[in-house]
């Protein structure tokens, strides 16, 4: 299987010809990227009422606009108020804030819109230069794989993303319960259900996303009473941005780095769970490790705001691979455009390559129109990012909670639904403030019914017999792979506190 | 942001972190009584995924168990009661939220947001009339325009836009 280069310049043009699109979504994510407990996951919750109703790739493009700009948007206040907007902007702030205290804030802000663009176009066209090679991984992947797959996506998830293993494991076995709730495939008996008619065909995703991540982050923002604090509104209303040109010739002589960080973005990006504010870290610590000045890393050097933004944007696309390839949201943004591609009726997967061509490669094809429409929209914009900071919380958190509250009603227009969101905003809210990890239990609601279908048919296909599950070379490679990584953030526990009883012993010693 | 799992200068609080376990747990419950009579398709993927999370449950009120009998940490619930006057706001907020839903079907949607909006915004803290109503009324503006109007969504219908119907349609 090759590319089809006509359907790749079908998409183009077309993608393209969404400028109209584009444009003003990729204003709207750098805003939303730049608001710290704001994120472009909320931002498609919130207009879900909007992208359900558009054609499905009109959809994708908008929504993939907002996504790649909010990584985008989250390095501003990272470099003018040393508050990344969002998690895989937290290393920017390294060298981007001693940057802007240096007075080359803007020269930052440059390096890391060029960065991220570059960062994230380069990683978008390599991926679909490698998209006729997923597609066959798809192909191998049958029930008793995919059954696997589903486990070891959410082990994965726990074991990188959640603080406490353990409690990303469970709270993706939660998810997993709360997506099986419903009449089953087979009898139509209702399981579990309360007594509710709504919850005859499962639990509606719209309303389990947006109350565990809209509602439960606005009952966690009432805490403050702005988003960023007395010092932080100070210097959003004294940002400039002259010496702009200075900064992208330091973004132009140092492309070679933007390149690599931003694959390695891309190849972190892959491993759902992953996400950003890893890759991020990473790739700052590799930059850092094959520099020639590393003594100049944390005092405001060009190449430390540089790596962790191209690899936050490198993650964009990478994230994007499972969803497509093989069903597998690789983080809660994806999940999101999962949801909303499911409503048109669309299942995404290894079919999909052959069957919607045009979706399969056009969200790609759409990432790289966006990135290069969005260098042409950020630079002039950059004077205004940081104000977005100064919207009062008292504001926010009705807008919020009411506004996604009736996007809830959206996907079946049930008022049962409105309701539903508020119980999973309290379950969210619990969950934020217990380390339970949210997108864990999103994920596993997302993942349940495709768990229950893919188990069944195995043991169907077995008669009963659960052995099918270790019946595959693939299925048994995963599943020594989830073993080990389950076992390794033990051992390595267990090697740290050995060290430190041996230092302490040592000490006493 | 301050460390929220224990009292300054006191031990953890971990009882807290058995809530979402207890509610994965009473889900699990109810899940097995539910498909305790149907055929083993039915339930094999409840009593799977269900045994899963009650072994995992388990390991971990194990873990806090040993932390509390060690007198490291305490089974108490300061993670989700800080801060009593947030705590107070998101009580009132929540309940401006249920008022909001309960409402719908009798006012129909235009009135109901704009109640929602005013007393969500009165739980916050805004008291200055124009922005208080000026933000509720545009906002259910917005939404009627967009809902109503535009989109022709089946929110329930009331007065205003039995009213407001010739005007904009919907």
């Amino acid at each position: 299987m090759g590319w089809d280069w006509q359907l790749l310049l079908d998409l183009t043009l077309q993608s393209f010809g969404y400028w109209w699109v584009i444009i003003p979504a990729t204003i709207l994510g750098i805003v939303v990227g730049a608001l710290p407990g704001f994120n472009a996951q909320n931002t498609l919750i919130i207009l879900l009422p909007l992208t359900l109703t558009m054609e499905v790739s009109l959809a994708l493009t908008f929504m993939i606009a907002v996504y790649c700009a909010s990584h985008l948007g989250g390095g501003i206040p990272s470099i003018l108020l040393n508050i990344p907007g969002n998690g895989g902007a937290a290393a920017t702030c390294i060298d981007g804030y001693p940057m802007t205290k240096k007075g080359l804030g803007q020269q930052a802000l440059v390096l890391s819109f060029v960065a991220s663009v570059w960062g994230g176009l380069i990683a978008t066209l390599l991926t679909i230069a490698a998209l006729p090679i997923l597609a066959q991984i798809g192909l191998y992947m049958r029930s008793v794989e995919m059954v696997v797959v589903i486990l070891f996506g959410l082990t994965l998830i726990a074991v990188i993303a959640a603080r406490d293993m353990l409690k990303g494991l469970i709270a993706g076995a939660f998810g997993l319960l709360i997506g099986i709730i419903g009449t089953d495939h087979i009898y139509s008996t209702p399981r579990a259900t309360f007594g509710f008619l709504e919850l005859y065909d499962g639990v509606p995703l719209v309303p389990v996303l947006i109350g565990l991540f809209a509602i439960s982050e606005a009952l966690i923002m009432i805490e403050e009473e702005m988003i960023v604090g007395e010092g932080g509104r100070a210097h959003s209303h004294a940002v400039r941005w002259e010496d702009t040109v200075d900064g992208l010739k330091m973004s132009l002589a140092r492309w070679w780095q933007i390149t690599w960080t931003g694959l390695v973005g891309l190849i972190i990006g892959i491993i759902p769970g992953a996400g950003a504010s890893i890759a991020s870290f990473v790739a700052y610590q590799q930059s850092r490790l094959f520099s020639k000045t590393p003594h100049l890393y944390g005092k405001g050097h060009p190449e430390g705001v540089i790596a962790p933004e191209s690899a936050n944007n490198g993650v964009t696309s990478g994230t994007l691979v499972p969803m497509m390839a093989i069903g597998v949201p690789g983080g809660s943004t994806a999940a999101v455009m999962m949801i909303v591609v499911q409503y048109h009726g669309i299942v995404l997967g290894p079919r999909l390559f052959s069957e919607r061509p045009d979706l399969a490669y056009g969200v790609f094809v759409a990432m790289a129109v966006c990135y290069i429409l969005m260098i042409l929209t950020i630079l002039p914009l950059a004077r205004y990012m940081s104000r977005v900071v100064l919207i009062p919380v008292k504001y926010l958190v009705p807008l919020i909670t009411v506004l996604t509250i009736v996007a809830a009603f959206a996907e079946r227009e049930y008022v049962f639904d409105m309701g539903l969101a508020l119980i999973f905003g309290v379950i969210g809210y619990i969950a934020h403030k217990t380390q339970f990890h949210v997108t864990s239990i999103l994920i596993g609601v997302i993942l349940g019914p495709l768990f229950e279908q893919y188990l069944l048919r195995s043991l169907r296909l077995s008669q009963g017999d659960p052995l099918i599950l270790l019946s595959s070379t693939i299925g048994n490679v995963l599943w020594v792979l989830l073993v080990v990584s389950l076992l390794l953030p033990l051992w390595r526990d267990w090697q740290q506190r050995k060290q430190e009883a041996d230092a302490k012993f040592g000490g006493e010693a | 942001m301050s460390d929220l799992s224990s009292r300054p200068g006191g031990k953890p609080s971990l009882g807290a972190d058995l809530v979402i376990p207890g509610l994965g747990v009473g889900l699990a419950v109810y899940f097995f009584i539910t498909v305790d009579e149907l055929p083993w398709e039915a339930k094999a993927n409840a009593l799977a995924i269900g045994g899963l999370l009650l072994l995992l449950v388990a390991v971990f009120a194990v873990r806090i168990a040993i932390k509390v009998a060690r007198g490291e940490a305490t089974l108490g619930f300061e993670k989700l009661f800080d801060q009593p006057s947030a705590q107070r706001k998101r009580l009132w907020l929540l309940a401006s939220l249920i008022g909001f839903i309960a409402l719908l079907p009798w006012l129909g949607f235009t009135p109901s947001l704009f109640l929602g909006m005013l007393a969500s915004m009165l739980v916050m803290g805004v008291r200055e009339p124009k922005p208080l109503i000026g933000t509720a009324l545009g906002v259910a503006a917005a939404c009627y325009l967009m809902f109503i109007a535009l989109l022709d969504t089946n929110f329930p219908r009331g007065p205003v836009e039995a009213l407001l119907a010739p005007l904009f349609g919907g």
